[in-house]
Formats: C-alpha cells, sequence, structure tokens
C-alpha cells in the first residue's frame, strides 16, 4: 500500500477532524435546539407512523423547517457538504501525486489468476445508474482508475473510518458494523453466498472471516470496483469470484445458493429496482435460505432530527434514491417475493446499522 | 467530455455569499492545519537527526533582531486580519510601509 505525501495526509485527516466535529459537537447542539423547539413533540409523535411518499414529503418539509432554526445544524450541513466535496477534491491530486509508486507497486501483484472475475462488456447499464457523482464523486464509481488507493490510502482511514456521515454515526467503525450485520444470519452452515452489489471485497472480506468454508459470490455493475475487489481478494487469498451483473437478473441457477447479502445497496437504486433484486434473490436461495440486508434506516424508524439528515443527502450527497428508499417497506418487498420470518431492526443508535432479514421458506 | 460536480444553489448558512466566506475560512482552517503538521514533522525530524531538540526550541525566547522581526510580523498580520473589515481605503503612503515587512 502507498502513503500519501505530507500534504495530502494531513489535508485529509483535516477533513476527518472536521467531520467527527460537525456530527458531534454541532450535531448534538442541533438535536438540543430542535427539541427546545414548541413542534418537536408533535413530529416527533407524528414521524412514527408510515405514510405514502408524497406525505412524508411534507412532513419532512415542515420538519426542515423546524430543524434550520439552529444555527448549529446549518453549520453541520454546510460542512457536511464542504466534507464530502474536499474528499475528492484532495483525495485526488493526493493520489495523483503517488499515480507511479502505485502503479508500480501494484504491477507484481496483478492476480494471475482471473477466472475469479468475470466481467461483461455488453452488460446493459440501467439508467437510474448513468450519469450520477455517487457520493460527489466525479465520474461515478468508475470516473477514476485510481479509485482503490484513492479510498485505501486516503478517503477510507482518515475521513470515512471516523464516520460521522450520511446514516453513519460518528465515531462507528464501518468493518465493525458490517460484521455485526453478518453476524444476524442465523445459520453458520453456509455453503454458497451471494452478495448482490458487492462494489468491492469489504463486505466480502467480513463474510471470509465469518464464513471461512463459503462459496463466495459478489456482483455489481461497476467494472472498476469489481476489478480492485479482485485485486483484494486475490492479495489475501479470500477466493471470492466477482461478477459483472445486474441484481435484478444474475448468472445463477435457481436455488443455488443458501444466503444472500445485500449491503448498502438499495438507498443507490429506485424502489421498483429494489423490489425485483429481491425477486430475484428469492429466486436464487434454496429452500431455508436466508437473505440479509443493511441499508439506512426508513424515515418511520428515526425521529425527525434524524429524517432530515437523511433526506439531505439525497439533494447534498449525490444520492438520487437515498429518500425515496427511505420511504419504501424493504419488509413488505421480502415478503411479497414470498420470504417469511421477515424483520426489521437496529443495531445500534439513530437507527443504524438498520437490519432487514427474512427466510425462503422449506 | 469530463463529469463535474456542481455546487449545489441552494446556500447553506442563508446566503451565496455567507457561504462563500465560510467556504474561504474552512479552506484557510485547512491550510492552517496542513502547515502546523508540516512544522511538527519538520521539528520531529530535525530532532531525529539531532539538528535541534524540541525543548530548545521550545525554550528559546526571541531577543533584539529576531524580537523585532516577529514583533514586526504579528502586528502587520493582526493589522491585515482584524483590521480587513474596516479597511474602506487604502493609499500610497500605507502600502509603501508594507514594503518592510517579512
Amino acid at each position: 500500500m502507498i502513503t500519501l505525501k505530507q500534504r495530502g495526509r494531513s489535508g485529509l485527516q483535516f477533513l476527518g477532524s472536521l467531520q467527527q466535529f460537525s456530527s458531534s459537537v454541532l450535531r448534538d447542539q442541533a438535536e438540543a435546539d430542535f427539541a427546545a423547539q414548541p413542534e418537536a413533540e408533535a413530529l416527533t409523535e407524528e414521524f412514527k407512523t408510515d405514510v405514502r411518499p408524497h406525505v412524508w414529503q411534507q412532513r419532512l418539509e415542515r420538519a426542515r423547517d423546524v430543524v434550520e432554526r439552529s444555527k448549529a445544524y446549518r453549520f453541520n450541513r454546510f460542512y457536511q457538504r464542504w466534507v464530502a466535496e474536499q474528499n475528492f477534491i484532495r483525495a485526488i491530486p493526493a493520489v495523483e501525486a503517488r499515480r507511479t509508486e502505485w502503479q508500480a507497486a501494484v504491477a507484481p501483484k496483478q492476480p494471475k489468476d482471473t477466472s475469479r472475475l468475470q466481467l461483461d462488456p455488453n452488460l446493459p447499464i440501467p439508467r437510474w445508474f448513468e450519469g450520477v457523482e455517487w457520493h460527489l464523486e466525479p465520474g461515478g464509481w468508475d470516473g477514476y482508475d485510481l479509485t482503490q488507493p484513492m479510498f485505501m490510502a486516503g478517503i477510507g482511514p482518515y475521513v470515512f473510518a471516523l464516520g460521522g456521515y450520511a446514516a453513519v454515526d460518528v465515531n462507528c467503525d464501518i468493518r465493525s458494523q458490517r460484521k455485526n450485520v453478518l453476524s444476524e444470519l442465523k445459520r453458520r452452515d453456509f455453503k454458497r453466498i451471494y452478495e448482490a452489489g458487492c462494489g468491492g471485497a469489504t463486505t466480502l472480506s467480513v463474510a471470509r472471516q465469518l464464513f471461512p468454508n463459503a462459496e463466495l459470490v459478489g456482483g455489481d455493475l461497476s467494472p472498476a470496483l469489481l476489478r480492485g475487489g479482485h485485486f483484494m481478494s486475490e492479495a489475501l487469498g479470500l477466493n471470492i469470484t466477482f461478477r459483472q451483473e445486474d441484481a435484478i437478473k444474475v448468472a445463477e441457477a435457481d436455488g443455488s445458493v443458501d444466503a444472500v447479502i445485500s449491503y448498502a445497496v438499495h438507498h443507490e437504486m429506485p424502489p421498483g429496482v429494489s423490489a425485483t433484486m429481491i425477486k430475484e434473490m428469492f429466486r436464487i436461495l434454496g429452500p431455508n435460505g436466508e437473505m440479509i440486508i443493511s441499508d439506512p434506516p426508513p424515515f418511520r424508524a428515526v425521529n425527525p432530527m434524524q429524517a432530515v439528515i437523511l433526506d439531505w443527502d439525497t439533494d447534498n450527497r449525490a444520492e438520487p434514491f437515498f429518500s425515496a428508499a427511505a420511504m419504501a417497506s424493504l419488509p413488505q418487498m421480502m415478503r411479497d417475493a414470498g420470504f417469511v420470518d421477515v424483520e426489521e431492526y437496529a443495531l445500534d443508535k439513530r437507527g443504524y446499522p438498520w437490519v432487514t432479514r427474512g427466510r425462503k421458506p422449506a | 467530455m469530463s463529469r463535474t460536480v456542481a455546487r449545489p444553489e441552494r446556500p447553506y448558512l442563508g446566503q451565496k455569499e455567507l457561504d462563500d466566506v465560510v467556504r474561504m475560512n474552512t479552506e484557510l482552517l485547512a491550510e492552517l492545519w496542513i502547515l502546523r503538521d508540516r512544522v511538527t514533522v519538520l521539528e520531529h525530524l530535525l530532532e531525529q537527526k539531532q539538528v535541534l531538540d524540541r525543548k530548545t526550541l521550545s525554550d528559546f525566547v526571541p531577543e533584539g533582531e529576531l524580537a523585532k522581526e516577529l514583533e514586526r510580523e504579528r502586528n502587520a498580520l493582526v493589522a491585515r486580519v482584524a483590521g480587513a473589515p474596516h479597511a474602506t481605503s487604502y493609499d500610497f503612503a500605507t502600502l509603501a510601509k508594507q514594503a518592510e515587512i517579512g
């Protein structure tokens, strides 16, 4: 792994500190400010019941008007946006400064066995996925050839690792959260596990720890992320197969897997696509197969302030489907697909990680 | 054409110009930290190479010409920053004096 030069490193570390401050001191003050508003109690009660999307929009607008009275909240959002932009504004030049070193370091380590990386250059990319600068990254997931070192040597350790963005609470370790979520799978004897929208190897590497003998397969639309995951998997001997495919139609036979994971995926797709994907996962699961989903919590599961903060990501952090997903019901989609024993719950405070799980009947 | 990320139209702090000022301020804060990080690393490396020890640096009290130079620069910095909102005009003599500084 490369290390960044002093300017890049310290600049990104600054972003981590600013985001921590914003999502702790300013966030706490904003919550206290909200609680002191005369409308707070009624809004909090109102948010406990689920309603149709257009009513959620109205509720969110009213809640936002109240939340935005807080100066701490306004600065909190300003810094959140600034850090989200600066992640790339600082990390890209920092990684470019190490391009030669990175390429020299990875060239000899390029996996010789490419059988576990199956890319499909002819795969139709869905319209909802194309042209989005996901998380404010110019070009989206596939816009930058050094995405992997940018996250691994920069944004990951210096900013994301400290938490305090989107649904991830401050000082929360996103790797531990993945482990906690996967530990919610009931069985331990899985032979074949599929992850829909795996990105790289982040969640599957945790799955490898928990299920050392299972065959692991990940599917995603992004070739850049799959390449990164494959590189990592081969380097660490994780033995994971990566396949470029759309999660609504995957190259798995009926009943061929006994567990399906989807981690932080549904908020990045329209709810209609989520429903189709869940049906597809039901198809590939065998009898008694389990599906576990972790995504940001729905609006009905959080207080008005948290709902306003989650909704904010839609227009401010290039997450076009964040709010639509938070208004949808994953448990209902799972039941509609045929799953049983469907349940949903939070593993930690502020509703995150939020788990939805179910089982395919025997 | 390469893809770009545009800044949002809606200001976060109530007014676009205020957002702009706070953006500048936050950028400066980042630059300040990068510089402080670099100075600390520099001190550490100088100490490691036995050129200087940090205790000597911390205990050092500037005197004579060095003390005067620091005082001039400190006062000029305060005047520039604290005085910026109040500097409604400028003239040749004031500007010319600044040439002596730094």
